[in-house]
């Protein structure tokens, strides 16, 4: 089953609209990966029901987004930009909040994120910093036993160390195969590292959704001259940098001349030059 | 529902100690004030607005959109926000009510005790009654525009009704102060019902 299943989504408002159908397939983590305004925190207002699509459908864990959605979030874990807790609370006071909202809350759960993640419990959420904030969110959204866990932007501007500490804990727990992650960023090597599959949004619009691994597979970089630029199959050129030295092209293996010399391609590569083609 | 409850007792204990002392001073001044409805009103009247001002706090560390993603219904969370605010006026309107009556027992006025009865809920009321739906569908700048005009609206009531009570009767007076205890208990309720619908159709 996937996790999440989204059908000829449609979302519209004043000099914007988002048209999507993309999938998560359950025991994996799927990075949703745009610029500032590309559409990933409408995509997961979408998914969460916070939102009305125009058009579309959203089946999140086999539910039906639209039908009675509220008890279905108690599966669901969820860390957005903005944090969103109340800035007044401590950990403990959250912790106590909390159980009062789901029911399946665990309490030993928590105050094991707590300890591990060393937050102080005593301590106001607005007295954290940008890190200790997320750290305190995350262990909220995973301390109710969800089997997805939503992340918008979460991982941004976080310290390499904290990040390190993240991505430990979203391996430990995608490694129940009924679990699954949705996370969002505009700084792809923040989801490089954690992400099985990677999904560009730019402008609204899906530009690719494919395994990690597939994409290093199916994809090369390739640094041309102009004139072996100009000799390549168009259609095999997903993106390039044109320069005084050269042309920098990210090709698909299968369809450039099998002695072209290739590098292996980086997610951000690839992403940045698909949007700067997409763009030409 | 209980945990949101909790999360607002927090939050008056951080952030309505405050207006709760400013109560407190003007229940004292209320009562040494002989027939000054000024100092009597107002503890009321922020019993009633002390949950609608958490929501500021809310919306400015996004609370609302990760409320939303909770397994809460929107229904669920607006119930909540018309029960906090009937138990924060309800505890004020005793207490006011309640040093009002020993003050003005001892000295045989029952009948200005049973005005208060009627009008302190016209006041405690009917200004969460006006902030609540816009503030809940517009955010919190409206709310205060709201408030700010409805301060002003019951000022000049309040000075008109005073006015006119004073050239009624005993029994006609008696008929419009019940009626205001039941136009401000109706504006509640049908406010309520206005804000589930209202935030239910909100995009957060």
């Amino acid at each position: 089953m996937n996790a999440i299943e989204i059908r000829g989504l449609e979302k519209r408002y004043p000099g914007f609209d988002l048209k999507l159908d993309l999938e998560l397939p359950q025991g994996c983590i799927l990075g949703l990966i745009g610029e500032n305004g590309a559409g990933k925190s409408t995509t997961i207002r979408a998914i969460l029901g916070m939102i009305r699509p125009d058009a579309g459908q959203i089946s999140v864990l086999g539910h039906d987004n639209s039908r009675n959605f509220a008890p279905v979030r108690e599966d669901i874990g969820v860390v957005l930009d903005e944090g969103g807790l109340p800035s007044c609370l401590n950990a403990a006071q959250l912790g106590k909040v909390m159980s009062g909202i789901y029911r399946n809350w665990d309490q030993a759960v928590y105050e094991d994120y707590l300890k591990k993640l060393s937050l102080p419990k005593d301590k106001a959420y607005k007295d954290f910093s940008r890190g200790m904030k997320m750290k305190q969110a995350i262990a909220v959204a995973l301390s109710h036993h969800p089997k997805l866990l939503v992340l918008d932007e979460a991982t941004s501007g976080l310290d390499p160390v904290v990040r390190d500490e993240v991505v430990e804990i979203f391996s430990d727990f995608t490694r129940d195969e009924e679990h699954a992650v949705l996370i969002s960023s505009h700084i792809v090597s923040d989801l490089e590292k954690i992400c099985d599959y990677v999904a560009f949004l730019h402008k609204g619009r899906l530009l690719l959704c494919e395994e990690k691994d597939a994409l290093r597979d199916q994809y090369g970089l390739a640094q041309l001259s102009r004139a072996d630029f100009a000799a390549l199959d168009e259609a095999a050129v997903i993106g390039h940098r044109a320069s005084p030295y050269g042309v920098t092209a990210i090709v698909r293996r299968d369809a450039v001349p099998s002695g072209l010399a290739l590098e292996p391609v980086s997610i951000e590569d690839l992403f940045i030059l698909m949007v700067k083609e997409g763009e030409q | 529902m209980k945990g949101l409850i909790r999360k607002d007792l927090y939050m008056i204990w951080k952030y309505g100690r405050s207006l709760l002392a400013i109560s407190a001073v003007f229940l004292a001044f209320g009562a040494l004030a002989e027939e000054n409805y000024f100092f009597v009103i107002y503890p009321v009247l922020f019993g009633g607005i002390l949950p609608v001002t958490l929501i500021s706090y809310e919306e400015r560390d996004g609370w609302n959109s990760l409320c939303d993603t909770m397994p809460i219904s929107r229904r669920t969370v607006v119930n909540e926000r018309y029960v906090m605010t009937l138990l924060c006026f309800l505890a004020l309107y005793l207490v006011t009510l309640g040093v009002q009556a020993a003050v003005l027992i001892p000295k045989g006025k029952t009948a200005e005790i049973l005005q208060l009865v009627c009008m302190l809920p016209g006041v405690g009321l009917m200004a969460p009654a006006f902030m609540i739906p816009v503030t809940l569908r517009w955010g919190v700048e409206k709310g205060r525009i709201v408030y700010y005009i409805f301060i002003g609206v019951i000022v000049t009531l309040g000075l008109l009704g005073a006015n006119a009570v004073g050239n009624m009767s005993g029994e006609i007076a008696g008929v419009g102060m019940w009626t205001l205890l039941a136009v401000s208990t109706a504006a509640f309720a049908l406010s309520w019902l206005i804000s589930v619908r209202l935030y239910e159709k909100r995009e957060l």
